[in-house]
């Protein structure tokens, strides 16, 4: 049966062009970021490139969730900040508090989620409309519990993020790991598959028997979820409470999303493709400033390189699927 | 369709104190005022098959939706073995054994054939887990058992043709060997060979005792495997039938309430003059060398197995998939290049296979939808003449008899049959030279199949060309001047009147031996031309 081998090699392709192009570009950018600045090649560097990638990847992870199962969540960003200025203000450095204020954390940011969802779903609000309402609402709340930058975390919330393991892997790097590793086994759990049957094609997942409302809903408040771990880990490397710096990771980490092949039109992507996504928008700053192109010119580039990479892997997988797809 | 014989042999269904296997009582449903079910009671009974007869809105999609939990009826009662049961969800009825195949919602596009088979009841390990080698193993089993080869259970779904994904949802379906199955057109996107492999698996699940519900718009269908009829008209039940005890006559004068000629218009003689000259046409992988011509006022069908090249011959030839070789339309010199807005400003008139997502903006009204692709004939500059717009759209859908008055309705509440004229009148506003039609009667009812015969036969009587595809052979063979075959993207027969019968059709279709590989069941019986 040749045409069906055919089909499964560029299906197997279509696949991996999100996180392989990524992985190639990344490769690529760091390679090109040492021969620039050869001063680099220390442990050093591999630490600040992934403290400034960690929140970007949580911010990117959480998008991915929701931009599966056919949603987009605005709010994403202000809740990591509303999670660190909570941190920063209420944490001590006992055990006790820590461990509470960690779990309230992720309840605050599953409570947006579910807020999000229910307005999305049974108040039949637009996703873009609704988590733009709840992103003004948080923004708000956040700016009330700390009106400026301030704040202090525990010690052990710093180094937990800043710090290195091992003598020299990165604590954030360890966490990332951790984020894929849990990623791995999402896959392999069933509602978790449920979020792509919705975001593919809603009313089939719905004739299957799935309750499509439950697992949109779901997906906001696994989101919300990791967007309050992404706040976290914001206040460890900060040291201390930001009710704005949060905001500031909502759009890059929907591009890291797409640029790690996940589709805003939903049932595709996943999170591995975001975390390659989020290396590289981090990565090509520091080349960037490595280069010494002009701080101002960073973003004309960055939105550059997003068009540029998701252009290719869209054309990548137009090739690839008109090859399996077009003529069957 | 040419006979008005008895149906069939002996009697078998419903004989008195046999219990059926699963019954509704008194079923009622409305929508808003529409009241799309009322008070239909029907039994199925272990091992027979049960046809569900119909027009489009005639509340069998609805009934099957009550049968199968994803509706609640509002007032009725469903009896299964023996008991009432209330479903309240697809997946409680999925559980008991009742299990449906959708005309097409139930496949998720972007997974796999296996996760799709076993979506919403994966198979879990001890720790809770997915084992996807273990699903995909299980469907590659499943999809054997059923003689079913070129479908992986790999493969994405996306990717897969119409019939192959018909295929898939049958396998979905019956993967726990349900003790109720229901059938809701499964042979609308099937070829003659897999319709016969259908028919194969259902006597097979008959004699394993399965209660087998079955929808079709087919006559032809109905009479080779339904034990029993049912035929609904306006939601109500109007006749229910046994094997042997209504004629084909009675069954299509009860589906349309009125008595209906069953029979093709007749054809006038094609004119001379050519509107259409295909020179090798060739595509990436379909079509292949394709040369072909259509004259003034001759209708001209496409046939052959489904999935041969049709679908790509057609688009091809209206400029929307990429081709080599040269068309020459009416008295144009021969193209090399072409696009679809050629095509159109040349007088060619499109009609796709998907009306709902290609033909037609399923958001928009039916008035907005038929303008479409005239707006710029009926505009001074950038303005638009509203007014004669207006009355043009009017009398086109006049003609056309639409089930509603009111063409500021939306398309997406339209039935099938009664979106399928809006796409007919869409292009007909200024009748074209050249028409291409793909499979346009698909899912359409007895009736409206009826005046769309006509229109063609007037339109070709008025000068124009028509090509069409369609995977009904009786209506290939009865409604065209000239018949192409297909035959794995290449054109095996060029049959003429007196050659035109579905034996020659079917001979010429089965001629290339490569031509089944994707498509067919893996047993592949032969099909003797006098089965069909």
């Amino acid at each position: 049966m040749p045409q069906a081998d055919q089909w499964l090699g560029a299906q197997r392709i279509a696949k991996w062009t999100g996180l392989g192009s990524c992985t190639v570009i990344l490769v690529g950018m760091l390679v090109a970021y040492f021969i620039l600045q050869p001063a680099a090649l220390a442990d050093s560097t591999v630490v600040s490139l992934s403290n400034s990638a960690l929140p970007l990847v949580m911010a990117a992870a959480a998008e991915t969730v929701v931009l599966i199962g056919g949603g987009i969540d605005l709010s994403v960003g202000v809740v990591m900040s509303l999670v660190s200025v909570i941190v920063a203000t209420e944490m001590d450095s006992s055990v006790g508090s820590m461990l509470f204020w960690t779990v309230a954390a992720i309840g605050v940011g599953c409570a947006v989620g579910l807020l999000n969802g229910l307005l999305i779903e049974y108040a039949h609000v637009n996703a873009f409309i609704a988590t733009l309402a709840t992103m003004e609402v948080i923004q708000g709340l956040a700016l009330g519990v700390l009106g400026s930058p301030g704040g202090q975390v525990p010690a052990g919330f710093e180094t937990g993020t800043q710090g290195t393991s091992f003598h020299y892997i990165p604590n954030a790097l360890l966490i990332i790991l951790g984020v894929m590793v849990l990623y791995g086994i999402a896959r392999r759990v069933r509602s978790f598959r449920w979020i792509y049957a919705v975001g593919s094609d809603r009313q089939a997942a719905r004739t299957s028997g799935i309750r499509d409302r439950r697992v949109v809903i779901g997906s906001y408040v696994l989101c919300g979820a990791i967007a309050a771990v992404g706040g976290l880990t914001l206040s460890g490397l900060l040291s201390s409470g930001d009710p704005i710096e949060g905001g500031t990771f909502l759009l890059p980490g929907i591009a890291a999303a797409v640029i790690g092949g996940t589709s805003v039109f939903g049932g595709k992507g996943g999170i591995p493709g975001s975390v390659a996504g989020a290396f590289i928008l981090t990565v090509l700053a520091s080349v960037l400033f490595a280069a010494s192109v002009t701080p101002f010119y960073e973003a004309f580039f960055t939105g550059l390189a997003t068009v540029l990479i998701v252009g290719i892997g869209v054309t990548i997988d137009r090739y690839t699927s008109s090859r399996a797809a077009r003529w069957s | 369709m040419d006979n008005g014989d008895v149906v069939g042999g002996v009697s078998t269904a419903s004989e008195v104190g046999r219990q059926a296997l699963f019954e509704c009582r008194g079923i009622s449903k409305r929508f808003g005022a529409t009241v799309a079910v009322a008070d239909v009671t029907m039994a199925l009974y272990a091992g027979e098959t049960r046809a569900i007869l119909g027009e489009n809105g005639a509340g069998k999609s609805t009934l099957i939706k009550i049968l199968s939990g994803v509706l609640e009826p509002d007032k009725g009662s469903l009896i299964y073995r023996g008991s009432e049961v209330v479903w309240r969800t697809p997946l409680k009825a999925r559980t008991a054994g009742v299990a449906v195949v959708h005309q097409e919602l139930s496949l998720v596009s972007e997974l796999t054939v296996a996760e799709n088979v076993f979506l919403r009841r994966e198979p879990r390990s001890s720790v809770r887990l997915l084992s996807v080698p273990q699903m995909n193993r299980m469907t590659a089993d499943l999809l054997e058992q059923l003689g079913i080869a070129g479908i992986r259970p790999r493969m994405v779904v996306r990717q897969l043709s119409p019939s192959q994904r018909q295929v898939v949802e049958i396998a979905k379906a019956v993967k726990d060997s349900p003790s109720v199955l229901i059938l809701d057109e499964p042979t609308s996107t099937l070829g003659e060979q897999l319709v016969a492999w259908l028919f194969d698996q259902v006597a097979r699940w008959c004699q394993e005792g399965v209660a087998i519900a079955f929808i079709s718009h087919r006559m032809g269908e109905i009479q080779k495997i339904a034990d029993s009829v049912t035929v609904l008209r306006n939601g109500r039940k109007i006749l229910d039938a046994t094997r042997g005890t209504a004629t084909e006559h009675e069954l299509i004068a009860a589906m349309s309430g009125r008595e209906l000629e069953v029979g093709f218009p007749r054809l006038s003689p094609p004119q001379e003059q050519q509107v259409l000259r295909v020179e090798d046409l060739t595509g990436q992988k379909w079509p292949r060398k394709v040369n072909l011509q259509v004259a003034a006022g001759e209708i001209v069908g496409i046939g052959g197995l489904d999935g041969q090249g049709q679908r790509e011959l057609l688009h091809c030839l209206y400029g929307l998939a990429r081709a080599k070789g040269a068309v020459t339309v009416g008295r144009t010199g021969p193209m090399h290049r072409w696009s679809p807005r050629r095509m159109r400003d040349l007088g060619v008139g499109f009609v796709p296979a998907d009306r709902g997502r290609e033909g037609l903006l399923q958001r928009n009204s039916i008035a907005f939808n038929t303008s479409l692709p005239w707006l710029g004939r009926f505009s001074m500059g950038s303005f638009l003449k509203q007014a004669e717009l207006g009355s043009a759209i009017d009398y086109r859908l006049r003609q056309l008899s639409l089930s509603t008055d009111d063409y500021s309705q939306l398309v997406r509440v339209l039935s099938g049959g009664n979106q399928q004229k809006v796409v007919l009148a869409k292009w007909l506003l200024e009748p074209p030279e050249l028409f291409i039609l793909y499979d346009v009667t698909r899912g359409v009812d007895v009736g409206t199949k009826l005046q769309i015969y006509d229109l063609l036969a007037r339109l070709a009587e008025s000068g124009v060309g028509i090509l069409f595809y369609t995977t009904d052979i009786n209506e290939l063979v009865n409604l065209s001047h000239r018949v192409y075959v297909m035959a794995d993207g290449e054109i095996s027969a060029d049959l003429r009147a007196p050659d035109i019968t579905e034996e020659n059709v079917l001979r010429a279709a089965f001629a290339s031996s490569t031509a089944t590989t994707v498509d067919a069941p893996a047993a592949g019986r032969a099909l003797k031309p006098e089965e069909l």
